[in-house]
Protein backbone atom coordinates (compact mmCIF):
# COMPACT_ATOMS: atom_id res chain seq x y z
CA UNK A 1 0.00 0.00 0.00
CA UNK A 2 1.21 3.07 -0.99
CA UNK A 3 1.77 6.28 1.20
CA UNK A 4 -1.24 8.20 -0.34
CA UNK A 5 -3.26 5.44 0.06
CA UNK A 6 -2.18 4.27 3.63
CA UNK A 7 -3.05 8.11 4.68
CA UNK A 8 -6.60 7.54 3.03
CA UNK A 9 -7.60 4.76 5.07
CA UNK A 10 -6.73 6.60 8.42
CA UNK A 11 -9.29 8.12 10.29
CA UNK A 12 -6.54 10.27 11.97
CA UNK A 13 -3.09 10.84 11.46
CA UNK A 14 -0.59 12.37 13.98
CA UNK A 15 2.28 13.22 12.21
CA UNK A 16 6.14 14.31 14.34
CA UNK A 17 3.64 16.16 16.93
CA UNK A 18 5.73 18.52 19.35
CA UNK A 19 3.90 20.11 22.44
CA UNK A 20 5.80 21.86 25.23
CA UNK A 21 3.71 24.33 27.59
CA UNK A 22 6.02 26.85 29.62
CA UNK A 23 9.29 28.89 28.47
CA UNK A 24 12.83 28.32 29.25
CA UNK A 25 13.71 26.00 31.76
CA UNK A 26 10.15 25.28 33.33
CA UNK A 27 9.13 24.32 30.15
CA UNK A 28 7.42 21.11 30.27
CA UNK A 29 7.30 18.48 26.88
CA UNK A 30 3.81 17.27 26.56
CA UNK A 31 4.06 15.47 23.10
CA UNK A 32 7.67 15.08 21.72
CA UNK A 33 7.56 14.11 18.56
CA UNK A 34 4.16 11.76 18.43
CA UNK A 35 3.72 10.00 15.40
CA UNK A 36 0.50 8.01 14.98
CA UNK A 37 -2.34 6.57 12.80
CA UNK A 38 -5.43 5.24 13.67
CA UNK A 39 -7.21 3.17 10.79
CA UNK A 40 -10.26 3.52 9.92
CA UNK A 41 -13.48 1.62 11.03
CA UNK A 42 -11.64 0.14 14.50
CA UNK A 43 -11.83 0.94 17.87
CA UNK A 44 -8.76 2.53 18.84
CA UNK A 45 -7.70 2.95 22.37
CA UNK A 46 -5.29 5.31 23.60
CA UNK A 47 -3.54 4.33 27.01
CA UNK A 48 -0.68 5.68 29.46
CA UNK A 49 -0.27 7.17 32.63
CA UNK A 50 -1.20 10.60 33.99
CA UNK A 51 0.54 13.28 32.14
CA UNK A 52 1.64 11.11 29.09
CA UNK A 53 0.21 13.44 26.93
CA UNK A 54 -2.93 11.80 26.06
CA UNK A 55 -5.05 15.14 26.81
CA UNK A 56 -3.02 17.10 25.16
CA UNK A 57 -3.26 14.86 22.14
CA UNK A 58 -6.78 14.73 22.44
CA UNK A 59 -7.15 18.32 22.30
CA UNK A 60 -4.59 19.18 19.21
CA UNK A 61 -6.74 16.54 17.31
CA UNK A 62 -10.07 19.43 18.76
CA UNK A 63 -7.98 21.93 17.88
CA UNK A 64 -8.07 23.26 21.15
CA UNK A 65 -4.22 23.37 21.92
CA UNK A 66 -2.01 24.55 18.70
CA UNK A 67 0.81 22.21 18.45
CA UNK A 68 4.33 24.12 18.10
CA UNK A 69 5.62 21.39 15.20
CA UNK A 70 3.70 18.30 13.02
CA UNK A 71 0.44 18.10 11.64
CA UNK A 72 -2.97 16.48 11.91
CA UNK A 73 -5.09 15.01 9.16
CA UNK A 74 -8.37 13.95 10.27
CA UNK A 75 -9.65 11.51 7.09
CA UNK A 76 -7.66 12.34 4.96
CA UNK A 77 -7.60 16.18 5.05
CA UNK A 78 -5.48 18.43 6.61
CA UNK A 79 -7.07 19.35 10.55
CA UNK A 80 -9.25 22.12 9.83
CA UNK A 81 -13.03 23.19 11.35
CA UNK A 82 -14.37 21.38 7.78
CA UNK A 83 -12.59 18.11 8.35
CA UNK A 84 -13.45 17.96 11.88
CA UNK A 85 -17.15 18.95 11.80
CA UNK A 86 -16.42 15.25 10.38
CA UNK A 87 -15.16 14.30 13.90
CA UNK A 88 -17.39 13.68 17.31
CA UNK A 89 -15.96 14.31 19.73
CA UNK A 90 -15.79 14.30 24.07
CA UNK A 91 -12.98 16.07 25.65
CA UNK A 92 -12.16 15.27 29.10
CA UNK A 93 -15.29 16.16 31.75
CA UNK A 94 -17.92 17.15 28.95
CA UNK A 95 -18.58 21.18 29.95
CA UNK A 96 -22.51 21.99 29.13
CA UNK A 97 -24.81 25.08 29.61
CA UNK A 98 -26.41 24.77 32.64
CA UNK A 99 -29.55 26.70 31.87
CA UNK A 100 -29.71 24.70 28.25
CA UNK A 101 -32.00 21.14 28.30
CA UNK A 102 -30.23 17.95 26.73
CA UNK A 103 -32.54 18.69 24.05
CA UNK A 104 -31.56 22.47 23.59
CA UNK A 105 -27.80 21.27 23.27
CA UNK A 106 -28.52 18.87 20.74
CA UNK A 107 -30.57 21.12 18.56
CA UNK A 108 -28.16 23.36 19.00
CA UNK A 109 -25.54 21.54 17.87
CA UNK A 110 -27.53 19.41 15.46
CA UNK A 111 -27.92 23.01 13.37
CA UNK A 112 -24.10 23.51 13.35
CA UNK A 113 -23.65 20.07 11.85
CA UNK A 114 -23.81 19.33 7.60
CA UNK A 115 -25.88 16.20 8.05
CA UNK A 116 -27.22 16.12 11.76
CA UNK A 117 -29.15 13.31 13.16
CA UNK A 118 -32.66 13.31 14.68
CA UNK A 119 -32.35 14.38 18.26
CA UNK A 120 -34.31 12.10 19.45
CA UNK A 121 -32.73 8.90 17.84
CA UNK A 122 -29.47 10.75 19.80
CA UNK A 123 -31.02 10.56 22.93
CA UNK A 124 -32.39 7.23 22.68
CA UNK A 125 -29.34 5.71 21.75
CA UNK A 126 -27.21 7.63 24.68
CA UNK A 127 -30.03 6.56 27.08
CA UNK A 128 -31.52 10.32 28.46
CA UNK A 129 -34.18 10.34 26.84
CA UNK A 130 -36.79 10.83 29.97
CA UNK A 131 -34.20 13.23 30.60
CA UNK A 132 -34.32 15.29 27.38
CA UNK A 133 -36.21 18.29 28.67
CA UNK A 134 -34.50 18.57 32.02
CA UNK A 135 -31.76 21.50 32.42
CA UNK A 136 -28.74 20.20 32.23
CA UNK A 137 -27.31 21.71 35.84
CA UNK A 138 -29.65 18.87 37.09
CA UNK A 139 -27.72 15.62 35.97
CA UNK A 140 -25.91 13.31 37.26
CA UNK A 141 -21.67 13.10 36.24
CA UNK A 142 -22.97 10.04 34.46
CA UNK A 143 -26.24 11.82 32.62
CA UNK A 144 -23.81 14.53 31.42
CA UNK A 145 -21.19 11.92 30.21
CA UNK A 146 -24.22 10.11 27.97
CA UNK A 147 -25.33 14.00 26.68
CA UNK A 148 -21.56 14.28 26.16
CA UNK A 149 -21.55 10.77 23.88
CA UNK A 150 -24.66 12.18 22.47
CA UNK A 151 -23.54 15.62 21.39
CA UNK A 152 -20.23 13.79 19.78
CA UNK A 153 -22.82 11.80 17.95
CA UNK A 154 -25.71 13.74 16.72
CA UNK A 155 -23.50 15.46 13.82
CA UNK A 156 -23.63 11.94 12.12
CA UNK A 157 -19.61 11.33 12.55
CA UNK A 158 -17.42 9.39 10.65
CA UNK A 159 -15.23 8.37 13.73
CA UNK A 160 -15.32 9.43 16.90
CA UNK A 161 -12.93 10.53 20.27
CA UNK A 162 -14.09 9.48 23.38
CA UNK A 163 -12.00 10.33 26.55
CA UNK A 164 -13.11 8.29 29.37
CA UNK A 165 -16.55 8.02 28.03
CA UNK A 166 -17.47 5.63 31.04
CA UNK A 167 -16.17 8.53 33.67
CA UNK A 168 -19.19 8.50 36.17
CA UNK A 169 -21.30 5.78 34.86
CA UNK A 170 -22.32 3.21 36.71
CA UNK A 171 -21.66 -0.39 36.19
CA UNK A 172 -24.94 -1.09 34.19
CA UNK A 173 -24.19 2.42 32.13
CA UNK A 174 -20.29 1.28 31.68
CA UNK A 175 -22.09 -2.12 30.07
CA UNK A 176 -24.36 0.03 28.20
CA UNK A 177 -21.54 2.43 26.62
CA UNK A 178 -19.07 -0.30 26.03
CA UNK A 179 -22.01 -1.70 23.86
CA UNK A 180 -22.62 1.39 22.24
CA UNK A 181 -18.90 1.83 21.76
CA UNK A 182 -18.65 -2.06 19.64
CA UNK A 183 -22.22 -0.78 17.63
CA UNK A 184 -20.40 2.15 16.81
CA UNK A 185 -17.83 0.69 15.26
CA UNK A 186 -19.27 -2.69 14.08
CA UNK A 187 -22.78 -1.44 13.08
CA UNK A 188 -21.90 1.97 12.12
CA UNK A 189 -18.66 1.86 10.90
CA UNK A 190 -17.59 4.66 12.51
CA UNK A 191 -13.97 5.02 14.17
CA UNK A 192 -13.70 5.00 17.62
CA UNK A 193 -10.48 6.95 19.38
CA UNK A 194 -10.91 5.58 22.84
CA UNK A 195 -8.97 7.08 25.72
CA UNK A 196 -9.09 5.37 29.04
CA UNK A 197 -7.72 4.37 31.71
CA UNK A 198 -9.63 1.30 32.16
CA UNK A 199 -7.19 -0.97 30.75
CA UNK A 200 -10.16 -4.32 31.23
CA UNK A 201 -12.86 -1.82 29.04
CA UNK A 202 -9.71 -1.28 26.71
CA UNK A 203 -9.01 -4.40 26.16
CA UNK A 204 -12.78 -5.87 25.95
CA UNK A 205 -13.37 -2.94 23.22
CA UNK A 206 -10.57 -2.14 21.21
CA UNK A 207 -8.46 -3.72 17.90
CA UNK A 208 -5.53 -1.62 18.09
CA UNK A 209 -4.00 0.40 20.95
CA UNK A 210 -1.04 2.79 21.53
CA UNK A 211 0.38 3.21 24.80
CA UNK A 212 1.93 6.97 25.14
CA UNK A 213 4.70 7.32 27.87
CA UNK A 214 6.41 11.09 28.55
CA UNK A 215 4.91 12.37 25.58
CA UNK A 216 6.03 9.56 23.25
CA UNK A 217 4.87 6.04 21.60
CA UNK A 218 5.91 3.29 23.94
CA UNK A 219 3.94 0.72 22.51
CA UNK A 220 1.83 0.31 19.75
CA UNK A 221 -0.17 -2.42 17.82
CA UNK A 222 -2.74 -4.61 17.65
CA UNK A 223 -4.19 -5.70 21.01
CA UNK A 224 -3.85 -9.61 20.77
CA UNK A 225 -0.28 -9.00 18.61
CA UNK A 226 0.87 -7.04 22.02
CA UNK A 227 -0.62 -9.31 25.04
CA UNK A 228 1.31 -12.01 23.04
CA UNK A 229 4.32 -10.22 22.34
CA UNK A 230 4.47 -10.04 26.38
CA UNK A 231 3.59 -13.62 26.68
CA UNK A 232 6.02 -15.41 28.87
CA UNK A 233 7.04 -18.81 28.94
CA UNK A 234 6.56 -21.29 32.38
CA UNK A 235 7.71 -24.65 33.07
CA UNK A 236 7.33 -26.77 35.80
CA UNK A 237 10.62 -28.95 35.69
CA UNK A 238 12.33 -31.60 38.03
CA UNK A 239 15.82 -29.72 39.28
CA UNK A 240 14.29 -26.04 38.52
CA UNK A 241 17.28 -24.66 40.06
CA UNK A 242 19.81 -26.23 37.45
CA UNK A 243 17.55 -25.48 34.57
CA UNK A 244 17.23 -21.80 36.01
CA UNK A 245 21.45 -22.34 35.59
CA UNK A 246 21.67 -23.30 32.18
CA UNK A 247 19.30 -20.65 30.98
CA UNK A 248 21.04 -18.09 33.19
CA UNK A 249 18.93 -14.55 33.23
CA UNK A 250 16.14 -15.61 30.73
CA UNK A 251 14.50 -17.68 33.88
CA UNK A 252 13.65 -16.60 37.10
CA UNK A 253 11.67 -18.73 39.57
CA UNK A 254 8.34 -18.34 40.18
CA UNK A 255 4.61 -19.87 41.44
CA UNK A 256 6.76 -23.30 41.73
CA UNK A 257 8.29 -23.05 38.22
CA UNK A 258 10.25 -21.44 36.01
CA UNK A 259 9.14 -18.11 33.75
CA UNK A 260 11.62 -17.98 31.10
CA UNK A 261 11.83 -15.33 28.34
CA UNK A 262 11.55 -16.74 25.21
CA UNK A 263 9.90 -16.15 21.83
CA UNK A 264 6.74 -17.76 21.56
CA UNK A 265 8.20 -19.81 17.96
CA UNK A 266 11.03 -20.53 19.71
CA UNK A 267 9.26 -22.63 22.72
CA UNK A 268 9.21 -26.06 20.66
CA UNK A 269 12.68 -26.07 20.52
CA UNK A 270 13.83 -24.96 23.91
CA UNK A 271 11.31 -28.29 25.01
CA UNK A 272 13.13 -30.11 23.01
CA UNK A 273 16.90 -29.12 23.83
CA UNK A 274 14.95 -29.50 27.61
CA UNK A 275 14.21 -32.68 26.85
CA UNK A 276 17.32 -34.09 25.24
CA UNK A 277 19.22 -32.40 28.03
CA UNK A 278 16.98 -35.62 30.62
CA UNK A 279 15.07 -32.72 31.90
CA UNK A 280 11.59 -33.47 33.07
CA UNK A 281 8.62 -31.88 32.38
CA UNK A 282 5.98 -31.71 33.95
CA UNK A 283 3.95 -28.79 32.77
CA UNK A 284 4.64 -25.96 30.21
CA UNK A 285 2.73 -23.21 29.43
CA UNK A 286 2.45 -19.82 27.35
CA UNK A 287 1.05 -17.07 29.43
CA UNK A 288 -0.14 -14.68 28.22
CA UNK A 289 -0.77 -10.90 30.38
CA UNK A 290 -3.44 -8.86 30.45
CA UNK A 291 -2.85 -5.58 29.04
CA UNK A 292 -2.32 -4.04 32.51
CA UNK A 293 0.80 -6.20 32.91
CA UNK A 294 1.65 -4.43 29.15
CA UNK A 295 0.88 -1.70 29.96
CA UNK A 296 2.67 -1.11 33.25
CA UNK A 297 5.22 -3.04 31.67
CA UNK A 298 5.94 -0.32 28.65
CA UNK A 299 4.87 2.19 31.42
CA UNK A 300 6.75 1.82 34.55
CA UNK A 301 10.15 -0.67 33.17
CA UNK A 302 11.63 2.59 31.13
CA UNK A 303 11.58 5.03 33.84
CA UNK A 304 14.42 6.43 34.54
CA UNK B 1 -22.07 31.25 10.74
CA UNK B 2 -25.67 31.48 10.99
CA UNK B 3 -26.20 28.50 13.49
CA UNK B 4 -23.70 30.20 15.66
CA UNK B 5 -24.83 33.64 15.59
CA UNK B 6 -28.83 32.03 16.53
CA UNK B 7 -27.05 29.89 19.47
CA UNK B 8 -25.70 32.87 20.70
CA UNK B 9 -29.26 34.55 20.66
CA UNK B 10 -30.89 31.73 22.29
CA UNK B 11 -28.05 31.28 24.77
CA UNK B 12 -28.87 34.78 25.80
CA UNK B 13 -32.95 34.54 25.84
CA UNK B 14 -32.23 31.48 28.25
CA UNK B 15 -30.36 33.60 30.65
CA UNK B 16 -33.34 35.94 31.40
CA UNK B 17 -31.50 37.63 34.47
CA UNK B 18 -28.41 38.59 32.23
CA UNK B 19 -30.59 39.45 28.81
CA UNK B 20 -32.13 42.34 31.39
CA UNK B 21 -29.21 43.41 33.57
CA UNK B 22 -26.94 43.20 30.56
CA UNK B 23 -29.04 44.80 27.76
CA UNK B 24 -32.18 45.80 28.69
CA UNK B 25 -32.01 47.12 31.91
CA UNK B 26 -30.67 50.73 30.13
CA UNK B 27 -33.86 51.39 28.52
CA UNK B 28 -36.07 50.37 31.55
CA UNK B 29 -33.66 52.94 33.71
CA UNK B 30 -33.61 55.47 31.08
CA UNK B 31 -37.52 55.38 30.70
CA UNK B 32 -37.78 55.44 34.82
CA UNK B 33 -35.53 58.25 35.24
CA UNK B 34 -37.17 60.43 32.41
CA UNK B 35 -40.22 59.48 34.44
CA UNK B 36 -39.35 60.99 37.53
CA UNK B 37 -37.60 64.30 35.74
CA UNK B 38 -40.96 64.97 33.92
CA UNK B 39 -42.78 63.99 36.76
CA UNK B 40 -40.95 66.76 39.43
CA UNK B 41 -41.50 68.89 36.86
CA UNK B 42 -45.01 68.95 36.21
CA UNK B 43 -45.16 68.73 40.45
CA UNK B 44 -43.09 71.86 40.91
CA UNK B 45 -43.72 74.35 38.13
CA UNK B 46 -47.17 72.64 36.76
CA UNK B 47 -46.11 72.06 33.44
CA UNK B 48 -44.77 69.77 31.18
CA UNK B 49 -41.86 69.07 30.39
CA UNK B 50 -40.00 68.60 27.24
CA UNK B 51 -40.87 71.85 25.04
CA UNK B 52 -39.69 69.84 21.98
CA UNK B 53 -42.54 68.25 20.82
CA UNK B 54 -40.45 66.50 17.65
CA UNK B 55 -41.14 62.50 18.66
CA UNK B 56 -38.21 61.83 16.18
CA UNK B 57 -36.04 64.25 17.38
CA UNK B 58 -36.40 63.60 21.05
CA UNK B 59 -35.81 59.88 19.88
CA UNK B 60 -32.53 60.96 18.48
CA UNK B 61 -31.61 62.83 21.71
CA UNK B 62 -32.67 59.60 23.93
CA UNK B 63 -30.01 57.80 22.06
CA UNK B 64 -27.04 59.68 24.45
CA UNK B 65 -27.76 57.17 26.71
CA UNK B 66 -24.96 55.11 24.58
CA UNK B 67 -22.27 57.51 25.87
CA UNK B 68 -23.44 57.18 29.74
CA UNK B 69 -21.21 55.51 31.97
CA UNK B 70 -23.50 53.58 34.19
CA UNK B 71 -25.25 52.34 31.04
CA UNK B 72 -21.05 51.25 29.73
CA UNK B 73 -20.61 49.25 33.33
CA UNK B 74 -24.29 47.14 32.70
CA UNK B 75 -23.78 46.56 28.83
CA UNK B 76 -20.02 45.57 29.82
CA UNK B 77 -21.70 43.38 32.18
CA UNK B 78 -23.48 42.05 29.07
CA UNK B 79 -21.41 41.90 26.62
CA UNK B 80 -18.77 40.22 29.21
CA UNK B 81 -21.18 37.23 29.93
CA UNK B 82 -21.47 36.57 26.49
CA UNK B 83 -17.78 35.85 26.05
CA UNK B 84 -17.31 34.44 29.42
CA UNK B 85 -20.39 31.84 28.94
CA UNK B 86 -17.63 29.61 27.08
CA UNK B 87 -14.51 29.94 29.87
CA UNK B 88 -16.99 29.88 32.50
CA UNK B 89 -18.93 26.45 31.59
CA UNK B 90 -15.64 24.65 29.84
CA UNK B 91 -17.74 24.72 26.31
CA UNK B 92 -15.15 25.59 24.33
CA UNK B 93 -14.30 22.37 24.11
CA UNK B 94 -18.04 21.36 22.27
CA UNK B 95 -17.76 24.59 20.13
CA UNK B 96 -14.16 24.91 18.89
CA UNK B 97 -14.30 21.46 16.95
CA UNK B 98 -17.36 22.56 14.96
CA UNK B 99 -16.54 25.86 13.71
CA UNK B 100 -13.57 28.50 12.96
CA UNK B 101 -12.58 30.61 15.99
CA UNK B 102 -13.33 33.49 13.55
CA UNK B 103 -16.97 32.53 13.17
CA UNK B 104 -17.13 31.49 17.30
CA UNK B 105 -15.84 35.44 17.35
CA UNK B 106 -17.77 37.06 15.47
CA UNK B 107 -21.10 34.73 15.86
CA UNK B 108 -20.38 36.15 19.95
CA UNK B 109 -19.61 39.85 18.58
CA UNK B 110 -22.68 40.18 16.41
CA UNK B 111 -25.03 38.70 19.06
CA UNK B 112 -23.70 41.29 21.61
CA UNK B 113 -24.71 44.20 18.62
CA UNK B 114 -27.91 42.70 18.09
CA UNK B 115 -28.81 43.04 21.81
CA UNK B 116 -27.58 46.35 21.96
CA UNK B 117 -29.69 47.37 18.80
CA UNK B 118 -32.91 45.95 20.46
CA UNK B 119 -31.67 48.05 23.80
CA UNK B 120 -31.56 51.69 21.68
CA UNK B 121 -34.69 50.20 19.38
CA UNK B 122 -35.98 50.20 23.07
CA UNK B 123 -34.85 53.41 24.24
CA UNK B 124 -36.19 55.34 21.16
CA UNK B 125 -39.53 53.45 21.70
CA UNK B 126 -39.93 54.32 25.28
CA UNK B 127 -39.42 57.78 24.52
CA UNK B 128 -41.61 57.96 21.56
CA UNK B 129 -44.47 55.95 24.11
CA UNK B 130 -43.74 58.39 27.07
CA UNK B 131 -44.47 61.46 24.71
CA UNK B 132 -47.58 59.83 23.65
CA UNK B 133 -48.73 58.69 26.45
CA UNK B 134 -47.68 62.13 28.04
CA UNK B 135 -49.69 63.83 25.18
CA UNK B 136 -52.93 61.98 25.87
CA UNK B 137 -52.81 62.99 29.63
CA UNK B 138 -52.21 66.28 29.30
CA UNK B 139 -53.39 66.91 26.22
CA UNK B 140 -54.54 70.78 26.90
CA UNK B 141 -51.07 71.89 28.63
CA UNK B 142 -48.96 70.75 25.55
CA UNK B 143 -47.88 72.51 22.35
CA UNK B 144 -48.73 70.35 19.06
CA UNK B 145 -47.08 67.50 18.93
CA UNK B 146 -45.41 66.70 15.18
CA UNK B 147 -43.19 64.17 13.68
CA UNK B 148 -41.03 65.70 11.12
CA UNK B 149 -39.82 63.60 8.14
CA UNK B 150 -36.24 65.12 7.91
CA UNK B 151 -35.80 64.27 11.20
CA UNK B 152 -35.90 60.76 9.96
CA UNK B 153 -32.09 61.24 9.17
CA UNK B 154 -31.12 62.60 11.77
CA UNK B 155 -32.70 59.85 14.05
CA UNK B 156 -30.97 57.41 11.92
CA UNK B 157 -27.53 58.68 12.08
CA UNK B 158 -27.87 59.05 15.57
CA UNK B 159 -28.88 55.50 15.98
CA UNK B 160 -25.61 54.77 14.15
CA UNK B 161 -23.29 56.57 16.13
CA UNK B 162 -24.98 55.23 18.94
CA UNK B 163 -24.47 51.49 17.52
CA UNK B 164 -20.71 52.34 16.68
CA UNK B 165 -19.93 53.56 20.19
CA UNK B 166 -21.66 50.44 21.94
CA UNK B 167 -19.99 48.46 18.80
CA UNK B 168 -16.58 49.46 20.39
CA UNK B 169 -17.31 48.98 23.77
CA UNK B 170 -18.08 45.38 23.08
CA UNK B 171 -15.00 45.07 20.89
CA UNK B 172 -12.92 46.75 24.22
CA UNK B 173 -14.79 44.01 26.64
CA UNK B 174 -14.57 41.36 24.30
CA UNK B 175 -10.89 41.80 23.19
CA UNK B 176 -10.16 42.54 27.34
CA UNK B 177 -12.61 39.02 28.34
CA UNK B 178 -10.70 36.75 25.69
CA UNK B 179 -7.40 37.58 26.85
CA UNK B 180 -7.99 37.43 30.68
CA UNK B 181 -10.38 35.05 30.62
CA UNK B 182 -12.29 36.85 32.95
CA UNK B 183 -15.32 38.94 32.90
CA UNK B 184 -14.73 41.36 36.06
CA UNK B 185 -11.37 42.20 34.57
CA UNK B 186 -13.04 43.61 31.55
CA UNK B 187 -16.11 45.19 33.08
CA UNK B 188 -14.18 47.36 35.28
CA UNK B 189 -11.58 48.59 32.63
CA UNK B 190 -14.45 49.30 30.39
CA UNK B 191 -16.29 51.33 32.82
CA UNK B 192 -13.16 52.87 33.98
CA UNK B 193 -12.30 53.89 30.28
CA UNK B 194 -15.43 55.29 29.72
CA UNK B 195 -15.57 57.12 33.71
CA UNK B 196 -12.22 58.57 33.34
CA UNK B 197 -12.74 59.77 29.86
CA UNK B 198 -15.22 61.89 31.28
CA UNK B 199 -13.28 63.27 33.78
CA UNK B 200 -10.67 64.03 30.81
CA UNK B 201 -12.93 65.73 29.21
CA UNK B 202 -14.21 67.95 31.95
CA UNK B 203 -10.88 68.75 32.94
CA UNK B 204 -9.26 69.69 29.59
CA UNK B 205 -12.56 71.77 29.00
CA UNK B 206 -13.47 72.96 25.48
CA UNK B 207 -10.79 71.84 23.20
CA UNK B 208 -10.47 72.38 19.36
CA UNK B 209 -9.30 68.65 18.83
CA UNK B 210 -11.20 65.41 20.41
CA UNK B 211 -9.43 63.44 23.09
CA UNK B 212 -8.37 59.99 21.24
CA UNK B 213 -11.13 58.49 23.48
CA UNK B 214 -14.12 56.60 22.46
CA UNK B 215 -16.42 58.59 25.13
CA UNK B 216 -15.43 62.16 24.37
CA UNK B 217 -15.08 60.61 20.09
CA UNK B 218 -18.86 59.64 20.35
CA UNK B 219 -19.70 62.98 22.07
CA UNK B 220 -18.51 65.06 19.04
CA UNK B 221 -19.97 62.68 16.62
CA UNK B 222 -23.22 63.42 18.30
CA UNK B 223 -22.99 67.17 19.07
CA UNK B 224 -22.17 67.32 15.08
CA UNK B 225 -24.99 64.81 14.29
CA UNK B 226 -28.02 66.67 16.67
CA UNK B 227 -26.78 69.89 17.48
CA UNK B 228 -25.18 70.79 14.45
CA UNK B 229 -21.46 70.87 15.88
CA UNK B 230 -18.46 71.06 13.74
CA UNK B 231 -18.48 68.91 11.33
CA UNK B 232 -14.23 68.46 11.79
CA UNK B 233 -14.76 67.69 15.52
CA UNK B 234 -17.87 65.13 14.30
CA UNK B 235 -15.67 63.52 11.75
CA UNK B 236 -12.25 63.41 13.91
CA UNK B 237 -15.21 61.30 16.23
CA UNK B 238 -15.55 58.93 13.68
CA UNK B 239 -12.75 58.40 13.09
CA UNK B 240 -11.15 58.03 16.28
CA UNK B 241 -14.20 55.62 16.96
CA UNK B 242 -13.75 53.78 14.10
CA UNK B 243 -10.16 52.84 14.86
CA UNK B 244 -10.43 52.08 18.39
CA UNK B 245 -13.02 49.56 16.52
CA UNK B 246 -11.17 48.46 14.45
CA UNK B 247 -7.35 47.94 17.02
CA UNK B 248 -9.64 46.62 19.57
CA UNK B 249 -11.53 44.23 17.31
CA UNK B 250 -8.21 43.00 15.52
CA UNK B 251 -6.88 42.58 19.25
CA UNK B 252 -9.65 40.13 20.17
CA UNK B 253 -9.92 37.74 17.26
CA UNK B 254 -6.37 37.30 16.73
CA UNK B 255 -5.93 36.86 20.46
CA UNK B 256 -8.99 34.12 20.35
CA UNK B 257 -7.71 32.24 17.06
CA UNK B 258 -4.15 32.31 18.94
CA UNK B 259 -5.27 31.12 22.05
CA UNK B 260 -4.25 27.91 23.73
CA UNK B 261 -7.26 26.19 25.65
CA UNK B 262 -5.53 23.61 27.49
CA UNK B 263 -7.78 24.49 30.24
CA UNK B 264 -10.68 27.26 29.45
Amino acid sequence: MNVAARAANNAIAVNGIRKSYGFGARAVLALDDLTLHIPRGQVYGLLGPNGAGKSTLLRIIAGLVRPDRGHIEILGEPAAPASRRRLGMLIEAPGFYPFLTAREHLEMLARMADTPLPVDAVLKRTGILHAADKKVSGFSLGMKQRLGIGCALVGQPEAIVLDEPTNGLDPDGILEMRALIRELAERDGITVLLSSHLLDEVERVCRRIAILRRGALAAEGDVAELLGRNGRFWLNVDGAEAVSKKLGARAEPANGGLYIAVKQADVPELIASLVAAGIRIHEAKWVKPDLETVFLSETRENRS
Amino acid sequence: MSALFRAELFKLVRQPSLLFWGFLSVPVFAMIFKILLDGMVFVRMRQVSPDNVDILMSAAKSLGISGNSLAHLLYAIGIASIFFAEYRFSTWRILVPRASRFQLWAAKYLACLAFLCLSLVLVMISNALLHIVTTLLFEQRLPNMAIRPDSFLTLLLAFMASLLELSVLTAIVAAITTLTRSMIAAVIPAFMLTLGASLVALYVGPTRNVIPLPSPASEALRDWILSGGPAFLGWSGLAILSAWLVVAAAIGGVAFWRQQLSSE
